[in-house]
């Protein structure tokens, strides 16, 4: 591959990375997800008390 | 229940980063054994130009590779944000095929990209041939795994719901695998993507010689198109006839909503190659049938009959009837989990639980669902019949036009004539972005096709996704649109400069000159 291009693809990857990132961070980082477990699908799903889930 | 605005941005999202990631991927998939058909004939004939032809579609290849690699990430993102609960539920058969697909096939597509692009002056032909191969053999593996993921969601095999863990487990990873909807769309898919490779070859060799560039280069590059993009185009409709069987037996709904088929024939269905479906009225206008086509392609028999949506949805009223009892009898078993009347209730109904979730838009208590409100959960199993019906039309047509034109480029090349019609150089250069259409219809039919379910059956997707701000996820939103913007802009600015720029040393720039040009 030419000098140039590599240089031009190396960049974009660069780029492309920090971006991810960023959007990443910003708005799907741990922090930002619902706590998500058996008995909160049991309350979304169905509406029947929480009872007897063994997690 | 989330509010329901939420749930269709968030639909909006993932499909929207489905459809953009979707335009780097079937040339990845297309061109990488297209390098591998010319770096083959490279090393059995020796001949330099095969080479030379190696290398120039290998820069265009890897600029694709590199726009692309790790688009899809951002849909990983959202299944732990907007779409938690589908995540939760069945994260465990969902992710596993995904995990593999990192693990396995990205590393050794990565690895083997790392040699096909360095390797040149440091392996021997066959070694770097055989990187090539695997290189071609990653990427097809990379796209199997995560549509063995997909195959799952359109025909949910091999795992069953734990009511003590409150979510999907596997039962048979080999009925996962080898489920018969995610093979189908296997071949169809990478089918689609070889005839990518071959039309983005057809059309840039067209441009060479329409300028009266490369003429030897583009010729040779242009018959491997056309032979490779012949039998591709062939196998999508084949393979194509395949996913179609396979919905004819696992999803007959959706089946139903792309041919816009309201009430059930007698066998042989017919096939409607044309029509105006009318939604409110629950017909088809002016529709131009073709007898027992659709009865020989749904169920390759003369004497089953293909279901039309008024009757699925009277059957879907059924299971939804089916699936309250499992219902009822999961709130039991979540009280008292050995209680045996409730465990025969659940086991026996459970392939209709799903269904009962659907209810829970009209009503909490889904056991005591009125028969209106099953009613309208039933209507709400049609997936839209109108969008559906002419977007697989579309698609349909442009693969067949794709197997004319290829057929016509292949014959010319026979002849030793492909630089000689002005006309179909010009078809085949305008023909560049049909693949990318019909390949995004294609993934909108299926995914279209199986709403209102993530998982067919199983999980209505407004109980898929998440409880997330509608500000948060338009922000995100807006972000994605900009990101992959952004790297489409870059791709073409690189594609167009180094197409312009051409193939490299030893490659006649126009007929008997010998002057080379550097590039590549």
């Amino acid at each position: 591959m030419q000098m140039r291009l590599r240089y031009e693809i190396a960049l974009t990857l660069a780029v492309k990375a920090a971006a991810l990132t960023a959007l990443y961070l910003l708005f799907f980082a741990p922090a930002h997800r619902p706590e998500v477990s058996a008995a909160t699908v049991a309350r979304h799903l169905y509406s029947a008390p929480q009872q007897g889930v063994s997690r | 229940m989330i509010d329901p605005g939420t749930v269709e941005l968030s639909r909006l999202q993932f499909g929207l980063t489905a459809m953009y990631h979707f335009l780097f991927v079937p040339l990845t998939l297309g061109l990488s054994l297209l390098l591998a058909i010319m770096e083959s004939v490279y090393v059995m004939t020796g001949r330099g130009i095969w080479r030379e032809m190696t290398r120039f579609w290998g820069v265009l290849f890897g600029i694709n590779f590199a726009m692309g690699v790790a688009t899809g990430l951002t849909m990983e993102f959202q299944f732990g944000t907007n779409w938690a609960y589908y995540s939760q539920y069945v994260g465990d058969i969902f992710g596993a095929p995904l995990a593999i697909e990192g693990l396995m096939a990205f590393f050794l597509e990565a690895t083997f990209v790392g040699l096909f692009f360095f390797g040149w002056d440091k392996l021997s032909k066959t070694g770097h041939l055989v990187c090539t191969w695997l290189l071609a053999l990653g990427t097809n593996l990379s796209a199997l795994w995560i549509l063995i993921a997909n195959g799952w969601m359109q025909h949910p095999v091999g795992a069953a719901f734990n009511f003590r863990t409150m979510r999907m487990e596997v039962t048979s990873f080999y009925d996962v695998l080898f489920n018969p909807a995610g093979q189908a769309k296997f071949v169809h898919t990478v089918s689609a993507g070889y005839v990518t490779g071959s039309i983005f070859v057809l059309a840039v060799s067209a441009w060479f010689l329409l300028k009266g560039r490369y003429p030897e280069f583009a010729k040779r590059s242009m018959t491997v198109a056309a032979s490779f993009g012949l039998a591709s185009a062939l196998s999508v409709v084949v393979l194509g006839d395949e996913s179609g069987y396979t919905a004819s037996q696992n999803q007959k709904m959706k089946l139903a909503a792309i041919e816009a088929d309201w009430q059930t024939e007698a066998p042989p269905a017919s096939f409607t190659v044309f029509g105006f479906p009318d939604v409110p009225n629950r017909t088809t206008h002016f529709a131009i049938k073709v007898p027992w086509v659709l009865g020989l392609i749904a169920t390759r028999s003369t004497d089953e009959e293909v279901p039309g949506i008024i009757n699925l949805v009277a059957d879907n009223a059924g299971r939804i009837k089916q699936g309250i009892i499992a219902y009822r009898a999961l709130e039991t078993l979540r009280a008292h989990p050995e209680e045996s009347g409730a465990r025969a209730d659940f086991m026996n109904n459970e392939p209709d639980l799903g269904y009962a979730l659907l209810l829970k838009k009209y009503t909490d208590k889904v056991v005591d669902a009125t028969p209106a409100q099953i009613e309208q959960a039933a209507w709400d199993t049609v997936p839209g019949v109108a969008t559906l019906f002419w977007s697989f039309r579309f698609m349909v047509a442009i693969g067949f036009y794709f197997i004319a034109l290829f057929a016509l480029a292949f014959y010319l090349s026979a002849r030793r004539q492909l630089d000689r019609h002005r006309w179909f150089l010009v078809a085949a250069l305008w023909s560049f972005p049909l693949p990318w259409i019909s390949s995004e219809l294609g993934w909108f039919v299926a995914e279209y096709g199986r709403q209102p379910w993530t998982i067919d059956g199983v999980l209505p997707t407004f109980l898929s996704a998440s409880s997330v701000s509608p500000g948060t996820v338009w922000t995100s939103l807006l972000g994605f649109v900009v990101f992959y913007s952004a790297l489409a802009v870059v791709e073409l600015y690189l594609m167009m400069k180094y197409i312009r720029i051409g193939p490299g040393n030893g490659v006649e720039p126009v007929a008997g000159s010998v002057a080379p040009r550097r590039a590549g």
